[in-house]
C-alpha cells in the first residue's frame, strides 16, 4: 500500500511540475521519487527478512502472494542496499531544499550559497555508502559501520528537524490569506511524507549490504519490528500519514490546477485581445454613440443658424458641448492608444511614497471631495515604471471609490490605501467598503473589455491594464471580496531594498 | 470543515504515535510471541504443539511471526517484539557470542546444499562460473568447504552475494550457474530446475561438523521466565514425540496452511533432517549427547574464526541443558 501511495505521489508531483515549472516543483518530484525509492527498498528488504506480523502484512503488501513475489525478486544485496541509500539520503536533501525555497526568513534568504551547501552531506554520504567503498571500509573494522551510520543519522535528523521547523515557522509567519492557504497544503504534504519516511529511516543500508552478517547490530532496531503488539496503533499511524498525504496533495493538486488554468486563461485573454472582436465592437459602439450625439448637436446648430434671429448664446452652448464630446473622445482614444502601444516598461528604483502620492494626486483631480485613508509604513523602494504603476494604482482607487459610491454608504463609505512591507514584498493594499464583487465575477474582472458598468462611460480596460502592469513588474495581484461588504486588492511587488541608503537600519527578515 | 478534518486526523495520528512502542497486554493465559521461518524444520514441532493442544495444556497461547533468517529473529528478540524463536545453523554463532541462549534442540539438519545448474556435475566445474551464495551464513560455509575440498578458493569463481530468496529466482531464471543455499530453497531448485545437480550437502562434511536447528531466547528472558520456558519446551517435546516418526503428512498439511504453500512441497522437506523426539533430546541432554553436538558445532565456528569471545565460552554457558532435562520429565 505504501508503495502504491508513493507511486501516486510521484505521478501527481510530476504533473504539478509540468503545470508549474518552478524549482520547488522539481524538488517536490525529487522528494517523492526518493520516498518511493526508500519505501521500495525497505519493502523488498522486509519481504526478504520477514518479521512482519499478519496484521501488518496487508498494509505493506496487500496479500501474502504479493509479499512472496517481492521476496523472490532477483536483486543483489548491493543493488538493494544502494536503493535504500539513495532514498534515505536524498529525501532529507530535497526536504531541506524545499524548506529553504519556501522560507522568507532573512537569515536564510541572505545566504545564496545555502541551497548548494546543503548538498554537501548527502554527496559525502552517497559516496561513502557506495557498495564497493562501504564494504572496503567496513570489512575489517565493523565499528566503522556504526560511525558511518551515526554520521548519516546525525545530519539527516538535523536536516529533517530544521526543515520542518522552517516550514511550520513559515506557515505561522506568513500573513496573507492566499499564501497561508497554499503553504498550509505544502506543509501538510511535506510533514506527512516525512512521517512516512521517518518510519523507516533508522534502517541502516549497511545492514542490507551485510544481510546475514551475524556481528552486525541493528541500529535502533527496524521500526516495523518494534510494534508487533500495538499493531493497530502502527496501522493508524501509517493510515493517518497516508490520509494527510492524500489530502495535502489533493489540495495542492487543486491549487496547481487553478494556477494552471489561470495560465491558460492568460493565453485565452491574449487571444481575445489580439482578435479584439469584443474590443472593436465596444469601441465602435461607443464612438458611434458619441458621433450620433455630435450629429444631433450639429443639426441643432444648423437649425439655430436658420432662425431669423441667431441666438449666439445657444450656439455657444452647443459648441461647448461639442468640445466636451470631442475632448472625452480624445482622452479615451489616448488612453487606449497609450495602452496598446506600450509593450515595454522602464523600471527604475522608485519610492513607494512617490507612487502613492502621484496616484492620489490623479485621483483627487477626478474626485476632489473623495476621501482616502492613507497609511504608509516606513520607507520602501521598488523597481518600477512610475507612470504605468501610478496609472494602475489610480485605476484601482477610482474603482474603489465607484464601488463605495455604488453602495451609497454616505459618510461611512471608506477607501483605504496602505503601503507596507511584508517579508520580501512591498505590498499595496486598496480596500473599500463598497458593493463588493460576486464570486462568479471575480474571475472575469481582469478580462479585457469586461465591465459591469455602462459601456459608454467605461470601456472595461482598467483592471486588465492593472493586471498587465503588475505582471510586468514581476508582481502578483490578489483580490478578496464579499458582496455587500467590500473588496480588498493586494499588489505584491518585489522589494528593492539595496537602493535604500538607510539599509543598515532595515530590519531584515522581520516577520509580522 | 476541511481544516477540522485535517486537525482531527493529525490528532489521531499523534495519539496513535504515543501508543506505538507501548507494551503488550497479557490476559490470564501466557502469551508468547514466537518467531519462525517458513519451512518444515521450523514449524513441525510448534504447529503440532498448537494443533494437538499441548501448548493449551500448559496455559500458553502463541502469536506466530514469520522471519526469513535467524539473525533477524535475534534482532527482533533484542527489540522485545519476539519472546522465543527458531534458528538454523548459521545463527548459532550469535548464541556462542552471547547474544541469545538455546533452550531446546529442534533437529539435526541436512538442508544445506551446493547445487549446480545444467552442465555442472561436480564442484570442479564451478571454475569461472557465476555462483550465488549468502555471505555470513551456512550457505557460505558449505560453498567454501566444498571449494576447499576440490582444491579451489572463492577467487576461482564469480561469487554473487544474494539473499536466499533471490538465489532461487537467480537459479531458476538462469541468472547464475550454481548456488549454495538451504532448505527449502535447495529443494525447490532441485525440483524445478531441469538438469540441477546437488554437488554437496551437510552429509558430505558429516565427519567435520554438525548442522543444528534450535529454539532460542534472550538470556535475560530465560532468567526471569524459566517456568514459562519449561512449559513451552515440554509442549514442544510432546509435539516432537508426536511428529518425529509419524504423522508427517498431517504435519505437512498444517505447515502448508500456515505458510500458504503447496502441501506436497512442504511434505518433501521431511527428508531434510534427522527428526528427534522430545524424549530423545531430553535423554541426550542428560547423557551429554546434545552437549557433544553443540561442542562440535562450536569448534567448527571457532575454526572458521566466527567466534568473537575470548576465551571461547563453554556450551553450558549458552545452552540450557538442565532446562531440556527438566522439560523432558512428563
Amino acid at each position: 500500500m505504501l508503495i502504491l501511495l508513493a507511486v501516486i505521489l510521484v505521478i501527481i508531483s510530476i504533473w504539478m511540475a509540468v503545470a508549474k515549472k518552478t524549482r520547488e516543483s522539481g524538488y517536490l518530484v525529487g522528494l517523492c521519487v526518493s520516498l518511493l525509492l526508500e519505501i521500495c527498498g525497505i519493502m523488498i528488504f522486509i519481504a526478504k527478512k520477514g518479521g512482519v506480523s499478519s496484521e501488518l502484512l496487508p498494509l505493506f503488501y496487500f496479500t501474502k502472494k504479493i509479499k512472496t513475489e517481492v521476496q523472490y525478486l532477483m536483486i543483489t544485496l548491493n543493488q538493494l542496499g544502494f536503493l535504500v541509500v539513495l532514498g534515505r539520503t536524498l529525501f532529507p536533501f530535497f526536504l531541506a531544499e524545499l524548506a529553504i525555497g519556501y522560507s522568507m526568513v532573512g537569515w536564510v534568504r541572505q545566504k545564496p550559497w545555502l541551497p548548494v551547501a546543503v548538498g554537501g552531506f548527502p554527496v559525502i554520504t552517497l559516496a561513502l555508502y557506495l557498495p564497493g567503498v562501504y564494504r572496503a571500509m567496513t570489512s575489517q573494522e565493523s565499528d566503522i559501520s556504526m560511525y558511518l551510520n551515526g554520521f548519516a543519522m546525525g545530519w539527516m535528523t538535523f536536516y529533517i528537524i530544521a526543515s520542518i521547523v522552517l516550514l511550520f515557522y513559515e506557515q505561522f509567519a506568513v500573513s496573507f490569506k492566499f499564501a497561508k492557504r497554499q503553504l498550509r497544503y505544502i506543509v501538510v504534504c511535506l510533514a506527512s511524507m516525512t512521517g512516512i519516511y521517518l518510519l523507516f529511516y533508522v534502517q541502516d543500508p549497511g545492514q542490507i549490504y551485510y544481510f546475514y552478517n551475524y556481528s552486525f547490530r541493528w541500529m535502533s532496531d527496524a521500526t516495523y519490528m518494534r510494534v508487533n503488539a500495538p499493531w493497530h496503533a502502527y496501522v493508524l499511524l501509517i493510515g493517518g500519514c497516508t490520509v494527510c498525504c492524500i489530502m495535502g496533495f489533493g489540495s495542492l493538486y487543486r491549487f496547481t490546477r487553478l494556477h494552471f488554468e489561470t495560465d491558460k486563461e492568460d493565453v485565452v485573454l491574449e487571444r481575445k485581445f489580439d482578435t479584439a472582436k469584443i474590443g472593436a465592437s465596444t469601441f465602435v459602439h461607443s464612438m458611434k454613440n458619441q458621433l450620433l450625439s455630435s450629429k444631433v448637436i450639429f443639426k441643432r446648430i444648423g437649425q439655430a443658424y436658420e432662425q431669423p434671429q441667431v441666438d449666439v448664446a445657444k450656439i455657444k452652448e452647443y459648441v461647448d458641448t461639442l468640445e466636451e464630446f470631442n475632448n472625452a473622445m480624445l482622452t479615451r482614444m489616448e488612453e487606449l492608444y497609450s495602452f496598446v502601444k506600450s509593450n515595454s516598461i522602464y523600471m527604475v528604483p522608485t519610492s513607494m511614497e512617490d507612487i502613492a502620492e502621484d496616484a492620489l494626486q490623479r485621483f483627487r483631480r477626478k474626485y476632489p471631495t473623495g476621501q482616502i485613508d492613507v497609511s504608509l509604513e516606513g520607507e520602501m523602494w521598488i523597481l518600477s515604471d512610475k507612470i504605468h504603476l501610478c496609472e494602475a494604482l489610480y485605476n484601482l482607487l477610482v474603482n474603489a471609490q465607484e464601488a463605495v459610491d455604488g453602495a451609497d454608504r454616505g459618510e461611512t463609505g471608506k477607501v483605504t490605501l496602505s503601503c507596507y512591507s511584508r517579508r520580501q514584498y512591498a505590498v499595496i493594499e486598496i480596500s473599500d467598503n463598497g458593493i463588493g464583487i460576486a464570486k462568479s465575477h471575480l474571475k472575469k474582472i481582469f478580462d479585457p473589455f469586461y465591465s459591469s458598468k455602462n459601456s459608454n462611460s467605461n470601456w472595461g480596460m482598467g483592471l486588465y491594464y492593472v493586471r498587465e502592469i503588475v505582471k510586468s513588474h514581476l508582481g502578483t495581484l490578489q483580490v478578496e471580496s464579499k458582496v455587500g461588504e467590500g473588496s480588498k486588492i493586494y499588489i505584491l511587488l518585489p522589494r528593492y531594498d539595496s537602493y535604500n541608503s538607510d539599509r543598515k537600519n532595515q530590519k531584515v527578515g522581520k516577520h509580522e | 470543515m476541511k481544516k477540522r478534518i485535517l486537525g482531527l486526523v493529525m490528532a489521531v495520528i499523534m495519539i496513535a504515535g504515543m501508543f506505538v512502542g507501548c507494551g503488550k497486554s497479557n490476559g490470564d493465559k501466557i502469551v508468547l510471541n514466537v518467531a519462525y521461518m517458513p519451512n518444515y524444520g521450523s514449524l513441525w514441532a510448534i504447529e503440532n504443539a498448537i494443533e494437538q493442544g499441548y501448548l493449551a495444556e500448559e496455559g500458553i497461547e502463541v502469536v506466530l511471526t514469520e522471519f526469513q533468517d535467524g539473525p533477524t529473529i535475534i534482532a527482533a528478540m533484542e527489540s522485545g517484539t519476539i519472546d522465543v524463536g527458531y534458528i538454523g545453523q548459521g545463527a548459532h554463532k550469535l548464541c556462542i557470542n552471547g547474544r541469545a541462549s538455546i533452550f531446546a534442540l529442534s533437529h539435526i539438519s541436512n538442508g544445506d546444499a551446493l547445487i549446480g545448474g545444467p552442465g555442472i556435475k561436480k564442484v570442479e566445474d564451478l571454475k569461472g562460473k557465476k555462483v550465488a551464495y549468502s555471505s555470513g551464513t551456512s550457505s557460505e560455509d558449505i560453498l567454501v568447504n566444498s571449494l576447499k575440498k576440490a582444491g579451489m578458493t572463492m577467487n576461482d569463481i564469480q561469487a554473487f552475494d544474494m539473499d536466499a530468496s533471490a538465489i532461487v529466482t537467480a537459479m531458476l531464471s538462469g541468472g547464475v550457474d550454481a548456488c549454495a543455499t538451504w532448505s527449502p530453497n535447495s529443494l525447490k531448485i532441485l525440483e524445478e530446475l531441469d538438469g540441477a545437480t546437488k554437488l554437496t550437502d551437510n552429509m558430505t562434511f558429516a565427519d567435520e561438523t554438525v548442522s543444528l536447528a534450535s529454539w532460542i531466547v534472550m538470556p535475560k528472558y530465560a532468567e526471569e521466565n524459566r517456568e514459562v520456558l519449561v512449559k513451552f519446551t515440554r509442549a514442544l517435546f510432546k509435539a516432537m514425540d508426536y511428529a518425529a516418526k509419524d504423522h508427517q503428512d498431517e504435519t505437512a498439511a498444517l505447515i502448508a496452511k500456515q505458510i500458504a504453500q503447496d502441501k506436497d512441497g512442504v511434505y518433501n522437506q521431511r527428508g531434510d533432517a534427522n527428526w528427534l523426539t522430545g524424549k530423545e533430546v531430553a535423554a541426550g541432554a542428560a547423557d551429554g549427547t546434545v552437549e557433544g553436538y553443540y561442542e562440535l558445532q562450536k569448534q567448527t565456528f571457532v575454526n572458521a574464526g566466527a567466534v568473537e569471545k575470548d576465551p571461547v565460552p563453554a556450551v553450558s554457558d549458552y545452552v540450557l541443558l538442565d532446562l531440556m532435562i527438566e522439560a523432558g520429565k512428563y
